[in-house]
């Protein structure tokens, strides 16, 4: 079904994609190490706070992901156009994952730095609550097995639960806010106070993260397109066998 | 006779599913059990003083306050779910969902139907429990009880709406008793912390003037609206 | 005039409706075909309860929109199930559909008459046998005088009499402008009455063809 020569140029651009991400994903490892070497002064050592730098961007790339999943549920519900789904699809598995990893770089750096592994913080309440709700995406994906049903359903939840993440985030900030208890951890992510070294480490990772993320859905959804059409594969080979034994039933026509 | 119009025809069907719960008894009797149960229990959990102060021995107002505003709202929520779970079940046994599909109506209208005989479900167990809270932990709300009410049907509002859409997306699965609390407590969390809140600290005894000065009204305005709406608009992509 | 173009139907991988081009015309059709040939797929197909993967089908000159209310109520639909409440009584059942489409008061009476299950009125629904079932089913269908009837199976466990008030009630709504397709795997009782007939086999249209020579056609295809 799709043509060859696009076929060809889009695997061209894919693996272009696929090494501007990861190359800039290295030059942001040494940026990170040997360039933003500000952060060797602060308080708990180098290594802890470089984790930042996987932390951010992690996050950025995660509500970046929901968005397309909201944006191509929006679409999938209007158009009913495959394509779409596959993108809704692949976008909230990558933004799981990237969620999964800010959920584990948090509490690594906020033991040492604020000596516990979790606060009940606004942020990384609402980050663990999006995190669950895409997981439930994920998880109703993986009951129904008609794909058409499967993308209507986990659109609906698309859309409404990225609707929900704005008063997730409203409501969370005002809990904590009414019940102050503890320590209010400092925002990692104000980038106000980085130095130079800081600032270049951190935005090359940010394009990179970006970038990866473009190839991880890139990939996905050709692998989407791809299983799609194994499907139909199978399904031709399946009306051919049948054309084969086709037998005759019985005629009410033949009469009047 | 002349063809009824959206609303009526709304009402008509959610007339239509409470008198089908008042022959069945399969939805709103299990859910009124389910709340006894889980207050019962509750009540065994706690740390109870001789006289009836208060109810928590040796925790202050406002932490009593906090526990039941928490329990309150623990046990609506969980059984609003069991109940919404069996929304599309007397649609489905013998397919009365097709007619109702090809029915003249808008599907915003089936919406609606559905969702006005869960909050009448909903309202119904609140009246239950509200009463068995005063009796049990000799909860007093006093002068709070009216914005107390309306806090309550707030809740109400968007719980019923976020819980009917995902009953109708669990209802087009293989396992729809497993995956409505899976898709509805992240999306509900946000109402549930206002309503816990403004609960709490009505029965501590706050004024209704400084609630609606801490913004809780608004999360809840907001959560009902939006959520509300968007439920009604992509209800009918979930039917289809 | 209902009209289907290359409709293509799949469930997982298996191939339900394979490339279906049809037209049938006024008059009542049959549409035959052992089980699982396919014909329950494109009855809810032609309702508008199932979106095809592929094809169209056109009503009249308009391309088939469920969304469309007009359309909706100008289609009567009985499927597989019999489309009732089972704790609300048939007369119940049908006062809400009745209700819902906007007919004259004694609709649920005339149509009980005709499908002679006036008896039963107060019975619940889920009560009934399933050939009374199929009787109160079809009678849902017919309520509200559709222009375009799909009855599926309405003969599945009726006795001599049952089925004699089905296809008299069928009779009876009958006329100019009206279009019905009647899908059954024994062909018997609908051959009897139906201008044309389709044979579907394996989700495809093995014959087509007009029970009345000379008169008007009633598909080709």
């Amino acid at each position: 079904m799709a043509a060859q020569p696009s076929t060809s140029r889009s695997s061209r651009n894919l693996r272009v994609l696929g090494v501007a991400a990861w190359g800039l994903l290295g030059l942001s490892l040494i940026f990170i190490f040997f360039v933003a070497r500000e952060a060797d002064d602060y308080p708990g050592g180098g290594p802890l706070q470089r984790i930042f730098y996987f932390h951010v961007p992690s996050a950025w790339v995660a509500y970046l992901a929901f968005a397309v999943v909201f944006i191509s549920s929006i679409a999938y519900l209007r158009t009913a156009e495959r394509r779409w789904d596959l993108l809704a699809h692949g976008s909230a598995e990558i933004g799981v994952l990237f969620t999964s990893l800010v959920l584990i770089t948090g509490p690594i750096w906020a033991r040492p730095a604020w000596g516990t592994w979790w606060q009940w913080d606004a942020r990384l309440t609402s980050t663990l609550i999006l995190w669950l709700t895409y997981l439930g995406y994920l998880f109703l994906r993986s009951l129904t097995r008609d794909p058409a049903r499967s993308g209507r359903l986990a659109a609906v939840v698309g859309i409404v639960g990225f609707l929900d993440v704005p008063i997730v985030h409203f409501s969370v900030r005002w809990w904590r806010t009414l019940h102050p208890s503890g320590p209010t951890p400092a925002d990692p992510t104000n980038s106000s106070g980085l130095g130079a070294g800081e600032l270049l480490a951190f935005f090359t990772a940010l394009i990179a993260f970006t970038l990866l993320f473009a190839w991880f859905l890139a990939m996905r959804v050709r692998i989407g397109r791809l299983a799609d059409e194994v499907d139909r594969l199978e399904i031709d080979a399946g009306r051919a066998s049948r054309v084969l034994t086709t037998e005759a039933t019985e005629v009410p026509v033949a009469g009047t | 006779m002349g063809e009824p119009g959206f609303v009526a025809k709304t009402l008509l069907l959610t007339r239509k599913d409470l008198r089908i719960e008042m022959r069945a008894r399969d939805t709103l009797v299990p859910m009124l059990a389910f709340t006894f149960a889980v207050t019962l229990l509750l009540a065994f959990t706690l740390p109870t003083t001789g006289d009836n102060e208060r109810a928590i021995a040796g925790a202050s107002a406002t932490t009593v306050a906090d526990v039941l505003a928490g329990f309150f709202w623990i046990t609506i929520l969980f059984a609003g779910l069991v109940g919404f779970a069996r929304t599309f079940e007397t649609e489905q046994a013998e397919g009365a969902i097709d007619s109702l599909l090809l029915v003249p109506l808008d599907r915003s209208g089936l919406f609606l139907a559905k969702a006005l005989a869960n909050l009448t479900f909903i309202v119904i167990v609140e009246a239950f429990l509200l009463p068995l809270f005063v009796l049990l932990f000799t909860l007093d709300a006093g002068p709070g009880l009216v914005p107390l009410v309306l806090v309550i049907l707030l809740v109400d509002v968007g719980f019923v709406a976020v819980g009917t859409l995902f009953a109708s997306v669990a209802a087009q699965t293989s396992s729809r008793e497993l995956i409505l609390p899976v898709l509805a407590l992240p999306a509900l969390i946000p109402v549930f912390i206002a309503g816990v809140d403004l609960t709490s600290d009505l029965i501590a005894g706050g004024s209704f003037g400084t609630l609606v000065e801490a913004g809780w009204f608004g999360v809840l305005i907001a959560f009902d609206v939006i959520l509300g709406i968007t439920a009604a608009l992509v209800f009918e992509f979930v039917l289809e | 005039m209902i009209e289907t173009r290359a409709l293509t139907v799949v469930y997982g991988r298996t191939v339900a409706l394979d490339g279906i081009d049809l037209s049938i015309g006024e008059g009542i059709t049959g549409l035959f075909g052992q089980n699982g040939s396919g014909k329950s797929t494109l009855l809810r197909v032609l309702a508008g309860l199932l979106r095809p993967r592929s094809g169209m089908v056109t009503i009249g000159d308009a391309p088939l929109d469920l969304r469309d209310e007009r359309f909706r109520r100008r289609l009567g639909y009985a499927g597989h199930d019999s489309g009732l409440y089972p704790h609300l009584t048939v007369g119940e059942n049908l006062d809400l559909f009745s209700s819902l489409y906007g007919c004259p008061e004694d609709a649920t009476d005339t149509i009980l008459e005709r499908v002679r299950l006036a008896d039963r009125k107060d019975a619940r629904a889920g009560e009934l046998s399933a050939g009374l079932k199929r009787r109160a089913a079809v009678a849902r269908a017919l309520l509200h005088d559709p222009d375009i009837l799909l009855l599926d199976e309405p003969y599945a466990n009726l006795d001599d009499d049952g089925a004699a008030a089905i296809t008299a009630a069928i009779e009876s709504w009958r006329g100019p402008g009206k279009t019905g397709i009647v899908a059954t795997h024994g062909a018997k009782r609908v051959k009897a009455y139906a201008d044309a007939g389709v044979i579907l086999t394996r989700g495809t249209v093995t014959v087509a063809g007009s029970y009345r020579p000379g008169g008007k056609r009633g598909l080709d295809g």
